[in-house]
């Protein structure tokens, strides 16, 4: 279990590996490893011990290259793409947390063939009129020098340790602010406009995907609404939704094993 | 002599705020609810910005300063060059700053080139063309992500310049924007073309951009003192890497004065306004206290390289000037420099020998300042500071810097 690098036509791409069996590709998000999180999540941990994860780092964040002309979903599904092709995978199972999981749909849409079974967690992507995203853009930016809209952003429980320890107010080790910083800029080269996080093709895109799908959410989702989660379940055709009790957008944080467990049943 | 260049800067701010604002309000920027607006109240603003801009004029100072904001109270110049084209109708001498329009926010930047250019005609060549990438309020208002921004203003100017420049029609083949026909009609009057100003707040790439195209590097931080003298001379540097020799005129900066007949009486007038100013216009912009939304995550202009030099950077108080608690505390700063003649005078002279920057874009009228109080600060800055900051400074530049004594003052600037 440890942080690897590869190089993806000339660009270095940071990953995590670990675990054995079927190959299992995992999209990170923003509250993730990756992204506000330098380490292994005790989620990634625990999907490790029945698949081979393998979670890459999206272009600029942890210690993957920043790639300048990254502007939108489709170069970054391309990447992506790239990036799979150096683990020479036959076949893999595809699990995308937030904007991972936007990803990882717009992957399955594109190209169903390789993709056994998808997971999505609290996935973005989709444009659902009446139930917008949250603007996670301006929750960041500092209100009276806390982030406070951020943490009830992404928690349910925004006061709770879990959300002060990922999003501290002030950012005391520079590695983390610097983290912040990467994974923000990632997420608004692709998800800043439209406003947010989505390809107003994709929901229509979605039948496409015909292999089982299961959508894992908070029921107490703020970021992305569960009506996106709902969405997701209507446009896969072979599709189950699960909303877990008491939890938020970041549900993989705030609930790691039941997270763990709904996919690990769903992917077996 | 090369003297130092004064310009007028104007914001336009809205001067017509409840009393409590700071108190039931986050922000002065794009979410500052619009019903705040007093139509009433709000008949003959403009006129009298644009007029107090014009008596810059009359008063001899070398250019008058616009910018663009948006869905804000700070700066109602929603579109700077409409402001400029008429102060092309009311004005004769002093040069037109434009700093700046916001390419990135526009679908295509022929306009920005087609509106200077009409600009520059209008005004019989007196325009100095700025470009800026916008903050991070610009980046919520329009909705354009910030990270895709300077790579977009960048083309952009160079696109801009060319149309400029080169015989069309041409096609641009830019990855931002591709055009088929680039054919400007008008071209500008000036040539080889108006002179560029770029903001930056001391990204070693802004500098990078500035200086191997040649164009003036403004510094738009209003922190000053030592940090403008480090950016001079890390400009400098820069500049040199390219070949080429910094003089005070490669540079400007925004500085903010009020003066009035004597220290006390300044400090009286401009109390009021400046504390208006500080609350409520810099909330949401340089104040910690509200919601902050120039600089952050949410608004990742600076590339992971300057972001990071900016965590490494020593802290003082981490305080904005918005954040200033009393009168002397903003004194100390001089980020806004209040008094007599005479003590403006030699503030500003401090200033001037230490820097090093020939272009000072001065911010007169602040917040909800009085019309008449703008204008006699306009007016005894230019007939009791300016005339000795010109003689002191075209001295001491043509002393320092001696490859302006080649220079007629037209090329200089």
């Amino acid at each position: 279990m440890s942080m690897k690098d590869i190089q993806v036509r000339g660009n270095k791409v940071q990953f995590y590996e670990a675990g054995n069996g079927t190959p299992l590709v995992y999209l990170h998000g923003i509250a993730d490893t990756h992204g506000l999180l330098e380490r292994p999540t005790n989620f990634l941990e625990k999907l490790s011990t029945n698949f081979r994860v393998i979670a890459p780092a999206h272009p600029g964040c942890a210690g993957t290259a920043e790639d300048q002309a990254l502007e939108s979903i489709d170069d970054l599904v391309f990447h992506t793409l790239e990036v799979l092709d150096a683990f020479d995978l036959d076949k893999y199972l595809l699990v995308g947390n937030c904007i991972g999981g936007w990803l990882a749909a717009e992957m399955a849409v594109r190209h169903p063939e390789k993709i056994q079974k998808i997971g999505l967690i609290s996935p973005s992507g989709l444009k659902v009129p009446g139930s917008l995203t949250g603007d996670l853009f301006m929750a960041i930016q500092p209100l009276d020098g806390t982030v406070v809209e951020a943490r009830d952003m992404m928690f349910a429980d925004g006061s709770s340790n879990l959300a002060n320890s990922v999003l501290a107010d002030q950012t005391t080790e520079i590695k983390e602010g610097l983290m912040r910083y990467q994974v923000f800029r990632f997420s608004a080269r692709i998800g800043f406009k439209p406003p947010y996080f989505y390809h107003d093709k994709l929901r229509e895109r979605l039948y496409r995907f015909s292999p089982p799908a299961k959508i894992i959410t908070g029921e107490k989702n703020t970021f992305v609404p569960i009506e996106h989660a709902k969405a997701y379940e209507e446009g896969f055709s072979d599709s189950q939704l699960v909303l877990i009790d008491g939890c938020g957008h970041a549900v993989h944080l705030e609930d790691p094993n039941r997270t763990a467990s709904e996919l690990t049943d769903f992917l077996s | 002599m090369h003297p130092v260049r004064l310009f007028c800067w104007h914001f336009m701010a809205y001067p017509h705020l409840p009393e409590d604002f700071d108190e039931n309000h986050t922000s002065g920027w794009v979410t500052v609810p619009n019903k705040l607006w007093d139509r009433k109240k709000s008949r003959g603003l403009y006129q009298t910005y644009i007029d107090q801009l014009a008596y810059g004029d009359e008063l001899g100072f070398d250019g008058l300063v616009l910018n663009e904001h948006h869905q804000n109270i700070y700066g109602l110049m929603a579109s700077p060059n409409l402001i400029a084209s008429a102060l092309t109708q009311k004005t004769e001498k002093a040069k037109i700053v434009v700093l700046a329009d916001l390419p990135p926010l526009y679908l295509n930047p022929l306009r920005v080139a087609e509106e200077f250019a009409m600009l520059d005609n209008m005004s019989n060549g007196r325009l100095i063309a700025g470009f800026a990438v916008g903050g991070g309020p610009e980046s919520f208002n329009y909705n354009v992500p910030s990270p895709h921004g300077r790579r977009r203003l960048w083309e952009a100017i160079d696109l801009v310049v060319r149309s400029w420049t080169d015989e069309g029609p041409f096609h641009h083949e830019g990855p931002c924007y591709p055009l088929r026909y680039v054919n400007i009609w008008p071209k500008p009057l000036q040539t080889p073309h108006p002179q560029v100003w770029v903001p930056g707040s001391r990204s070693i790439e802004s500098m990078e951009e500035v200086a191997k195209r040649g164009y003036c590097y403004f510094l738009s931080s209003r922190s000053h003192g030592d940090g403008t003298k480090a950016a001079a001379l890390e400009f400098a540097q820069v500049m040199e890497k390219h070949n080429k020799t910094y003089t005070p005129f490669n540079m400007g900066v925004l500085l903010s004065v009020y003066v009035s007949e004597s220290d006390e009486q300044a400090k009286a007038e401009a109390e009021k306004p400046v504390w208006y100013f500080l609350r409520n216009c810099l909330k949401g912009h340089l104040r910690q206290r509200g919601k902050s939304m120039t600089f952050g995550p949410g608004v990742p202009s600076q590339s992971l390289r300057s972001w990071e030099a900016f965590l490494n950077a020593p802290r003082s108080s981490g305080k904005m000037l918005g954040d200033a608690d009393s009168w002397d505390e903003l004194e100390a700063r001089n980020s806004i420099i209040v008094g007599s003649p005479e003590t403006v005078r030699e503030k500003l002279w401090g200033f001037v020998e230490q820097a090093q920057v020939g272009n000072l874009l001065i911010q007169f009228h602040f917040g909800n300042m009085e019309d008449k109080l703008a204008r006699k600060s306009m007016r005894l800055f230019a007939e009791e500071v300016a005339p000795a900051l010109r003689r002191d400074s075209g001295n001491l530049f043509d002393q320092e810097f001696p490859v302006l004594r080649d220079l007629e003052l037209e090329e200089a600037v």
